[in-house]
């Protein structure tokens, strides 16, 4: 089956469950529930000194990430999802990684893909895409 | 005599501004727009008889939350990423297995071959099946592309992951459904 198909019919489905919501019981049950919690949420100011904090956190936050990750030079990557993983920084190499596996993967028993490089994440992902 | 004027519908940036002003009618209208699709959303994510719960539930954060939109994802988008966490929380509450949207294997097509039609049957309940197995990720991003036709782009936006990772997931979960269905 190509993709194409599975696209298809993926795109039908649920066609059902859209037609049947009751639009206007969803709208007055919403309604009322923000009625009675005082409707939008207004956002609380942030202090001149929380803004500071978060603004020096960021900067150390980049710096170590400059220094630790961003100039580790992998080699060139093949493979399927190769070109596309080339691009992709730790973070978003370990959300993949995370939804490959069932079990949340630990190596040599002591080393998690928290204490990978995004080099090491990449060659891991490969691997296991075969 | 002159045609009566057409009133085109508002833009959701208005309907929101209107919200956010506290207007009931605009997030009425909203709702109203958007509920349906996001319905579909969650039944294909195997929500089962709780959609219109967990509707109700993304509408509500939305509209409680609305200072939290920034406009990167369309509206819709965004509820869509609400629902789907909310999804998420109802069955971690209850410790829910992903129900497949039965529904969706009823829908007939007279002109077609009744054979095919049987086989092509088969192959929607397996692949509303499969799309209910995928990681929450995977799922996510295929749905919003392959059932709601976002782009990679909107889909990024509103999962707040870049565009790459985005296509990355989507490469998966076709292949992952490709296994599943072959086996």
């Amino acid at each position: 089956m190509d993709e194409r198909h599975i696209e298809r019919v993926a795109s039908q489905l649920g066609a059902r469950a859209g037609d049947a919501v009751d639009v206007d019981r969803v709208s007055a049950a919403v309604l009322a529930r923000l009625r009675s919690a005082g409707g939008a949420r207004r956002p609380r100011p942030v202090s001149r000194w929380m803004a500071l904090a978060a603004g020096v956190a960021i900067m150390a936050g980049a710096a170590y990430y400059t220094f630790a990750v961003g100039d580790v030079q992998g080699p060139p990557l093949s493979g399927t999802a190769a070109p596309q993983l080339a691009g992709l920084n730790s973070a978003e190499l370990g959300e993949i990684l995370d939804s490959l596996v069932v079990e949340p993967v630990t190596l040599s028993g002591q080393v998690s893909l928290d204490d990978l490089n995004a080099e090491q994440l990449a060659e891991l992902l490969q691997m296991m895409e075969g | 005599m002159t045609a009566p004027e057409a009133h085109p519908e508002p833009a959701d940036a208005e309907l929101i501004a209107g919200w956010r002003a506290g207007d009931e009618g605009a997030a009425a209208t909203l709702m109203r727009r958007h509920a349906p699709p996001v319905a579909r959303y969650l039944a294909a994510s195997g929500a089962g008889d709780d959609v219109e719960d967990v509707v109700q539930e993304a509408f509500f954060r939305a509209f409680r939350y609305i200072d939290r939109f920034q406009g990167a994802a369309s509206f819709r988008t965004w509820v869509m990423a609400i629902a789907g966490n909310a999804l998420t929380d109802l069955r971690r509450r209850r410790g829910r297995r992903p129900v497949l949207p039965l529904e969706d294997r009823e829908v007939v097509d007279a002109s077609a071959d009744p054979h095919d039609l049987l086989v092509e049957r088969d192959l929607e309940a397996r692949i509303a099946h499969a799309v209910t197995l995928l990681p929450r990720m995977q799922r996510d991003v295929f749905l919003l592309r392959a059932q709601q036709g976002l782009s990679y782009d909107e889909i990024a936006s509103a999962l707040e992951t870049s565009e790459g990772a985005a296509r990355v997931h989507y490469h998966h979960a076709v292949k992952r459904l490709k296994r599943v269905l072959r086996d």
